[in-house]
């Protein structure tokens, strides 16, 4: 048996693979190449070396790149703190035996359901609206980079923490009671239950969900163009809508440097993942 | 044993790509000159014309054309369109697959141009090409010519001569009519004036918002933009692009900007254009700058109070020669013919593109179903339901327009760019000399990189 399985695993491979060597490993290699050419139809491409790096970093007067990370950064330290903590709240609350958890539980879900581009325009009609009666009429959420920071972690907080919250609950529940009946019996406060038994036991749930919302928060991208569209002047462009942004342009040149900014993003994104991934693995509590 | 294959097929498919990637440009090395397109009637024959539409709502017209094309001629049309705003990527992708090429699509200008210079054919000596009625709806190089515009559009200050009438009667009105209305000053006049009268007049403000978001600011960036742009090439003589901007008539530009800033319904200013021209169908405003294309916005508002004799463009007076003011008209859209099709597909092309414009049926169809003001002077001025196209072709006709200059700006990010300070500046976080400086050197910008 496992002789055939070895003998004809490929061919069961194979459709899968032929599939991802299709829609990732190709366009992924052309990608890496492109970013050291200049070009404006993939198919003929100029080798031009490392002329878009080093215009992101030395010749960018506007620092584009940079600023956009500094501001992706910035936002995802923000919304990760933010969606975690209150989707973990969230999960202990209706984690206890109250009335209506399941309903709550379907609430808390449903943005999350909702696509990206639909809930932006929506929140910046809603956060227009409130701008207009609480500071002046005339104040938009394009008007100021503090409104499109912080309009996009409402936005995020709102659409994601139903999610995390799902992901906390099952973590939670799968806590024997075993477990916490003896920390009470024990003299544990709820805080020493908390910190003690809780989190070190829902450890794993832990690192999904920050696995998700960080590369999340750095791949934002729908929300990021329909709520903000980088106004004002490109001050709320995340990395991505950065890219977007910079390849929209019959410059052959920028469209390697949009390339290149790619590629860059790509590093750190899959940087930042393994970095996370492995310190949170380390502490995850082995069953 | 497995693994080593799979390891290896792997590798094989990656360095597969990388050639895919680089090796093709080998064979033709750029060719600066472009050749002339073939034409030649027997081999159009066996041609095939594959069009690749930039506008969405022409689809079905386009459609019928090729079909009735066709029928005539036994000559095959494909006709495709890009969805919305996708125009340059399906373009892209399209030229990419060899087989698949498009024979005709467009180009919107000189920009366009630079980045299809080796996949335009030249096209001056076409019958069509000698037939247009002005030579800025031709794209050039030189005295060769690469593009050809398939419609006119225009813009102006879109009135509703209903309220500036009711205007009129008012005491110590400045006009006593719209025609009155010569020069920049009498404009700001009568802006300041009806102004003080809203209630009477029964309007919110002057203008329609000065729609500000990024989607929607257009009408200022691009549009506006040419009033500037015009005046200063002509003073300069520039005709193709420049690598730098003088700006030297940003107070023609800041004169109307200020003058739609202080008079216009301030609290809508992050709607879409749309909203806007429903202000004015609504008759909560006066004037609103937009094109021809507006009219179905317009008349198609419910509650709509604007009838078509009331509705015409005031030209752009803004204290920068007014008395030969006119509203803009040009395209963005110029037809070119691929000059990596065969020949006989070039020649199909061509011939299509005549039959469209100069066969009685294809006349027709551009007149009725496609409504383009054709640029070509075997179209004789008729008059359409859209009142504005009717004074565009009237204007034009008396050569009382400004041709479209902003093809030549650089590239959508300097007018996100202008826009944004456009914004900031309405806003009062920007002063009008930053707005100048940041135009400059941006534009300074954005060539070098098209150029490097």
């Amino acid at each position: 048996m496992e002789k055939s399985i070895r003998k004809y695993f490929p061919i069961f491979l194979l459709p899968t693979l032929f599939a991802f060597v299709l829609s990732f490993v190709i366009p992924f290699v052309m990608g890496l190449i492109l970013s050291f050419c200049k070009f404006y139809l993939v198919t003929d491409a100029e080798w031009q070396g490392l002329e878009a790096y080093k215009y992101i970093f030395f010749e960018d007067r506007k620092q584009t790149f940079v600023n956009a990370l500094i501001f992706t950064t910035k936002f995802a330290i923000v919304a990760v703190i933010l969606i975690n903590v209150i989707a973990f709240i969230f999960a202990t609350l209706l984690t206890k035996k109250l009335k209506g958890t399941n309903f709550f539980r379907s609430v808390f879900f449903m943005p999350n359901l909702i696509g990206g581009i639909v809930l932006g325009y929506t929140w910046k009609l809603l956060i227009n609206g409130i701008l207009a009666k609480v500071v002046e009429p005339g104040v938009y959420l394009s008007s100021n980079e503090t409104y499109g920071f912080w309009g996009l972690v409402a936005l995020m907080c709102w659409q994601m923490v139903g999610y995390m919250m799902i992901i906390y609950i099952a973590g939670i529940q799968n806590i024997p009671e075993e477990l916490v009946e003896a920390a009470k019996i024990d003299g544990a406060s709820k805080w020493q239950i908390l910190t003690n038994v809780t989190i070190p036991m829902i450890m794993s749930s832990i690192t999904i969900c920050l696995f998700l919302t960080i590369s999340n928060c750095f791949k934002l991208f729908d929300q990021n163009l329909a709520l903000t569209g980088g106004a004002p002047q490109r001050k709320t462009a995340m990395v991505a809508l950065d890219i977007t942004l910079t390849g929209n342009t019959t410059s052959t040149f920028l469209q390697g440097v949009a390339q290149a900014k790619g590629v860059l993003f790509f590093l750190l994104v899959g940087l930042i993942s393994f970095i996370q991934l492995f310190v949170t693995r380390s502490k995850e509590v082995q069953s | 044993m497995m693994k080593k294959v799979l390891a290896l097929a792997l590798s094989l498919a990656m360095v597969l790509t990388m050639f895919a990637a680089c090796g093709s440009k080998k064979e033709d090395e750029k060719k600066a000159t472009a050749k002339p397109v073939v034409n030649d009637e027997e081999a159009a024959k066996n041609g095939e014309v594959r069009m690749l539409n930039f506008k969405p709502e022409q689809d079905d017209a386009f459609k019928e054309a090729a079909e009735a094309f066709t029928k005539e001629t036994g000559i095959k049309v494909k006709v495709e369109t890009a969805a919305n705003n996708e125009y340059e990527s399906t373009l892209k992708t399209k030229m990419a697959s060899k087989d698949d090429m498009p024979s005709l699509f467009t180009i919107n200008g000189p920009m366009g141009y630079n980045a299809w210079k080796e996949y335009c054919s030249d096209i001056t000596e076409l019958d069509l090409v000698k037939k247009v009625t002005d030579q800025g709806y031709l794209v050039k190089n030189g005295d060769k010519v690469f593009g050809v515009a398939n419609c006119v559009e225009g813009y102006g200050i879109i009135y509703n001569n209903g309220i500036i009438k009711k205007y009129c009667e008012t005491e110590g009105a400045v006009i006593t009519s719209v025609d009155d209305i010569k020069d920049f000053e009498t404009l700001k006049k009568v802006c300041a004036d009806m102004d003080a009268k809203k209630a009477a007049l029964g309007i919110d403000a002057v203008f329609a918002s000065t729609t500000l978001e990024h989607s929607d600011d257009w009408r200022w960036k691009t549009h506006l933009n040419n009033i500037p742009l015009f005046y200063e090439f002509k003073e300069d003589g520039v005709t193709g692009t420049v690598d730098e901007i003088k700006f030297s008539k940003n107070g023609a530009f800041k004169n109307l900007f200020d003058l739609y800033l202080a008079y216009d319904i301030k609290e809508e200013r992050d709607k879409s254009t749309d909203d806007a021209m429903v202000q004015l169908a609504k008759g909560r405003c006066v004037f609103a700058q937009n094109g021809t294309w507006a009219w179905g916005t317009i008349s198609g508002t419910d509650g709509n109070v604007v009838k078509a004799e009331d509705c015409g463009f005031l030209p752009f007076f803004c204290g920068e020669d007014d008395a030969n003011a006119g509203i803009c008209a040009g395209t963005e859209n110029f037809f070119a013919i691929n000059a990596k099709v065969s020949e006989a597909d070039q020649s199909a092309t061509v011939q299509f593109l005549t039959w469209l414009y100069t066969s009685e049926k294809g006349m027709d169809l551009v007149k009725n179903k496609l409504q383009f003001i054709a640029p070509f002077n075997n179209f004789k001025a008729e008059t359409s339901p859209n009142p504005l196209i009717n004074q565009l072709a009237a204007d034009s006709a008396a050569g009382k327009v400004i041709p479209w200059k902003f093809q030549v700006i650089p590239s959508e990010a300097w007018k996100d760019t202008f826009g944004a300070n456009l914004k900031a500046y309405a806003e009062g976080s920007m002063s009008w000399d930053e707005v100048v400086e940041s135009y400059k050197t941006e534009w300074a910008d954005q060539m070098a990189l098209l150029n490097k």
